[in-house]
């Protein structure tokens, strides 16, 4: 089975180079436009038709690959390792996160589905929180519509991936290397932000019997509502960001949140790529199928490899990997540019 | 009736009989770009009248507006700051001579007429309250940015005669080069002036697979983001279910 997907990434790129220059040969009696394919140092390329860009197939297949194995090792949608790569990559920022909308709807649906199976998908919670999400995209689109035409998507998007990293990552470093150093104590009880005073005056109560938590469906719709927005500005489902604030926010039960959250993120990111897809046109499926293909070879891998890790151990892996990242942005934040001047195209 | 026949040919024949000074033609009308595209070569021939004369030939690609933005360090943080709007930039430029970066910056009214050479491109800064010192250091980054890239030249490219009548040029187009109408146009100098012009054009575009998916997405976006969330779910949900990771 895995090899059939590998075959199928293999072959876009390479059926594409044939009709090109293969069989037309190499600039014989100097003919005409085309004169074949050049030598390059990356020997395929594969050109994004919504992009309108060529890059190398490889590098791009590498990192699906490498997301698909962080979320096979570490069960996270590697979102926030994907959009910054495809960024370095030189993919303008539109099309990163129109495109990685769509990569999440793929990553999520794997991962709900074993979630399902076991029942730990709480629809009622999930359901509001998407009501919220849908709102929150459309308010992402808008705001990532005006950040670019005043040329601060970026700067934007390297502000929040520092902010947002940095805190998760740090957090998380500190909670598992205590717990590798076994000085970590159980977790006390703590009382979820939804159980407040502000929080329980709050309208539109709810029961949510699943979760058994009672609450204003306000709560879970404003969680939902900031997933939204992450998913149409920066690129990412965010689990990272919604598994604790289910937790400590909303109060949920921990063997429902992973489902949940995955849940709500499918039809977020799917609202948000339609959106993406219709409102900017920077949605590329050629790039959207070639991270995902690599995704699922990566997944397959980590899985494998996941058996291996034990679990704090694991968690300061993917905190560092995270904290890295975070630091990566932050070099480009701070230090000086190659060039401090930019372009860009108007549309 | 005959004789008026013969009195139109006659006025009419000399007009016919002057062949244009120069002459160009494109090997092909079109550069196709598909899935494997990796940048071609885009060959012309042409021939003159005379032997061998002084040539200069431009090639433009469809123009743009674009924007160049400035960082500047602000809270220890590099962000855009200033921006100037430039207006009718070509998204893809080169050009080729006979004669050396001497013997053209000996006659600066042909480059100006025929927009030869970068700094000699017709596009114009959008209103602006900076001054024409750092109108001209935005103009310079985007040149240097576009030739980063390739899609301006470093230096001018070459003509080669292949007969004192008849010679080829060939421009590089690198990958991701813009897509549009592209212009060749060719000037034939004479005592430091143009002496004939001529243009061709030829068009860059997807073809095949690409182009498809292109016009899906920009004549039917709403279905084409349907689809894509189609394609997603079921390579998610067949990911699942036929490599179980259980």
């Amino acid at each position: 089975m895995a090899n059939n997907t590998n075959g199928n990434i293999l072959w876009v790129p390479a059926s594409a180079g044939m009709t090109v220059g293969w069989g037309s040969g190499d600039d014989k009696a100097g003919e005409f436009l085309h004169s074949g394919i050049r030598e390059s140092v990356f020997p395929m390329q594969i050109y994004l038709p919504i992009a309108e860009m060529s890059v190398p197939a490889e590098s791009l297949l590498f990192l699906g690959v490498a997301v698909g194995f962080l979320s096979g090792v570490f069960g996270v949608g590697g979102g926030f390792l994907a959009t910054p790569f495809l960024l370095f990559m030189g993919i303008p920022p539109a099309v990163a996160v129109g495109t990685q909308a769509n990569h999440l709807i793929a990553t999520s649906v794997t991962g709900v589905l074993g979630h399902w199976r076991r029942g730990n998908v709480d629809m009622q919670v999930g359901g509001i929180m998407l009501v919220g999400g849908m709102g929150g995209s459309v308010l992402g689109i808008f705001v990532f519509r005006i950040l670019q035409h005043f040329g601060h998507i970026d700067l934007f998007i390297s502000i929040s991936y520092v902010l947002l990293l940095g805190t998760i990552g740090l957090m998380m470093l500190f909670e598992s290397v205590m717990a590798v150093l076994n000085r970590s104590k159980v977790t006390e009880d703590i009382q979820s932000l939804a159980q407040r005073e502000f929080f329980r005056n709050l309208p539109y109560k709810m029961r949510f019997t699943k979760s058994r938590l009672y609450m204003s469906a306000l709560i879970p719709a404003g969680v939902g509502f900031l997933g939204g927005a992450m998913i149409s500005i920066l690129g990412i489902g965010g689990g990272f960001v919604m598994v604790p604030a289910m937790i400590y926010i909303l109060g949920m039960p921990g063997i429902l949140v992973p489902g949940t959250s995955l849940f709500q993120i499918i039809f977020i990111s799917a609202f948000s790529c339609i959106l993406h897809a219709v409102a900017n046109g920077t949605v590329d499926v050629i790039l959207a199928i070639v991270m995902i293909s690599g995704g699922v070879v990566g997944a397959q891998v980590g899985v494998r490899i996941a058996k291996y890790i034990k679990g704090a151990p694991g968690r300061v892996a993917l905190a560092l990997i995270i904290v890295g990242v975070c630091f990566r942005m932050m070099m480009q934040l701070f230090m000086q540019p190659a060039d401090i001047f930019s372009l860009d195209v108007r549309p | 009736m005959r004789i008026l026949f013969f009195i139109l040919m006659l006025t009419s024949f000399p007009a016919m009989a002057q062949t244009r000074a120069m002459q160009l033609e494109l090997a092909q009308d079109r550069v196709d770009i598909t899935t494997g595209f990796n940048g071609t070569t885009v060959v012309l021939f042409g021939t003159t009248v005379e032997d061998s004369p002084d040539i200069v030939l431009t090639l433009k690609g469809p123009e743009q507006t674009m924007v160049v933005r400035r960082k500047e360090r602000t809270l220890g943080a590099w962000m855009n700051h200033d921006a100037i709007e430039f207006r009718r930039a070509p998204s893809y430029y080169d050009y080729a001579a006979t004669l050396n970066d001497a013997e053209l910056d000996s006659m600066p009214s042909v480059l100006e007429a025929g927009q030869v050479g970068v700094d000699h491109l017709g596009f114009y800064a959008e209103d602006t309250d900076m001054s024409d010192v750092a109108i001209a250091k935005f103009r310079d980054a985007l040149i240097r940015s576009l030739q980063q890239k390739g899609f301006y030249p470093i230096k001018a490219g070459t003509v080669t005669y292949l007969s004192p009548r008849f010679f080829k040029v060939s421009f590089e187009l690198p990958p991701g080069v813009p897509t549009g109408i592209y212009t060749v146009e060719g000037l034939l100098i004479k005592d430091n002036d143009i002496a004939a012009r001529e243009t061709k054009t030829f068009q860059v575009g997807q073809v095949g697979f690409n182009a498809r998916v292109y016009s899906f997405a920009e004549d039917h976006s709403f279905f084409y983001g349907v689809f894509a969330v189609m394609m997603a779910l079921i390579s998610g949900w067949a990911a699942f279910t036929f490599l179980r990771r259980d």
